[in-house]
């Protein structure tokens, strides 16, 4: 999330946090992944080098004026099972929920972690960062390819608020970037 | 069950005798024939719904509605062409769009002008820059691929190259 990001502009973004979330992995073990964007040509192959069951929800894709991004979560986990994440990649979609709505996403997901799971997420720090719409790319564990073509109201949530209410995971470590964002690292558990 | 063109796409299906055969000669059995030559293809105005299963390459133009396994041969979704089925086969490739549950022994690669929307298990996924996928992908990727640390970006050589290949060198790699 690089410095004035217009619409149709391409940037690449290097992230200190990420790299934490795919550290320590066992190679042997399957890893189940929950990625709430599309599925991108860069994190596919990112992931294909992995032994895993990896979703890309795309809840980016309904949201729009007049549907809350709870919708689409909603539809999300009612057809989830009962697979256990290891890592989130909730890239900026917690910005487009609001209180009541990332409360919601919150309890639907809580059934689908477990006490080692990890995530990461983009935030604003304070009311005034420039969240416009962004779509994401995991390129490699500390790269993340990003690209401007979204873009709904944003919500403005405190790492308090984020930490609460997705518990079991909580805001282990958190980087402030330009514009007055910051990118979260998030792991159940005691940080 | 398969439109006209599929003949059309095999010119050599009846190769002439070494020396051009006599006029009156009669043509040659089921049984002399050669195996074909190119896959099996639905054609762009046909809607089939059923279930669909062989040993031979197979390409979707139109729509196709049902089940499809072909176990040991490939699936090519081609553009314009609408798959709304679970798919078994040793390789898809998607230029088309795909709704469903694909089963894949080699790879599923989708194309820049693909759209797939189900899950997909395979142990290889090739998604080419523009294509779209929503969906779940089951990846257990040949020990040689898999990453030895974060750091590195896994197979990308070998990704470009083969989102690059045609339909025939895919169908090839069955």
């Amino acid at each position: 999330m690089t410095a004035g990001l217009a619409v149709d502009q391409r940037s690449e973004l290097v992230s200190r946090l990420l790299p934490q979330i795919f550290r320590d992995i066992d190679p042997r073990r399957r890893l189940t992944v929950l990625d709430v964007g599309p599925g991108g040509a860069d994190s596919v192959r990112f992931f294909g080098g992995f032994r895993c069951h990896v979703v890309f929800a795309d809840l980016f894709d309904d949201l729009g004026e007049g549907e809350p991004g709870m919708a689409a979560a909603g539809r999300l986990f009612q057809d989830m099972g009962d697979v256990r994440y290891d890592i989130c990649l909730f890239w900026d979609f917690l910005n487009y929920l609001s209180a009541d709505d990332l409360r919601e996403f919150g309890r639907a997901l809580r059934k689908h972690l477990h006490s080692g799971s990890r995530g990461h997420a983009f935030a604003a720090f304070t009311t005034v960062a420039d969240l416009t719409g962004l779509r994401f790319e995991l390129r490699d564990a500390s790269h993340v390819r990003v690209l401007s073509e979204r873009g709904p109201t944003p919500y403005r949530h405190t790492n308090k608020v984020i930490g609460r209410v997705l518990w079991p995971l909580s805001v282990n470590r958190a980087v402030l970037l330009e514009h007055n964002r910051q990118e979260l690292l998030l792991a159940a558990g005691p940080g | 069950m398969f439109d006209k063109r599929k003949d059309q796409a095999r010119p050599a299906q009846t190769p002439p005798a070494p020396g051009g055969r006599p006029a009156s000669e009669p043509p040659p059995t089921a049984t002399q024939q050669p195996p074909p030559a190119g896959p099996a293809i639905i054609g762009a105005a046909l809607l089939v719904n059923g279930e669909l299963s062989g040993d031979e390459d197979v390409t979707v133009s139109g729509r196709f509605q049902g089940k499809i396994s072909l176990p040991k041969n490939s699936l090519l979704v081609s553009k314009g062409g609408h798959v709304e089925a679970d798919v078994s086969a040793s390789s898809v490739q998607i230029e088309g769009r795909v709704a469903g549950d694909i089963h894949c022994v080699d790879k599923v690669i989708i194309t820049a002008t693909g759209q797939m929307e189900g899950t997909i298990v395979a142990p290889r996924v090739i998604l080419v820059d523009g294509g779209k996928f929503k969906g779940s992908i089951d990846m257990d990727p040949p020990a040689e691929t898999k990453k030895p640390a974060p750091q590195t970006r896994p197979a990308q050589a070998e990704a470009r190259t083969s989102g690059d290949g045609s339909t025939r060198q895919v169908a090839g790699q069955a």
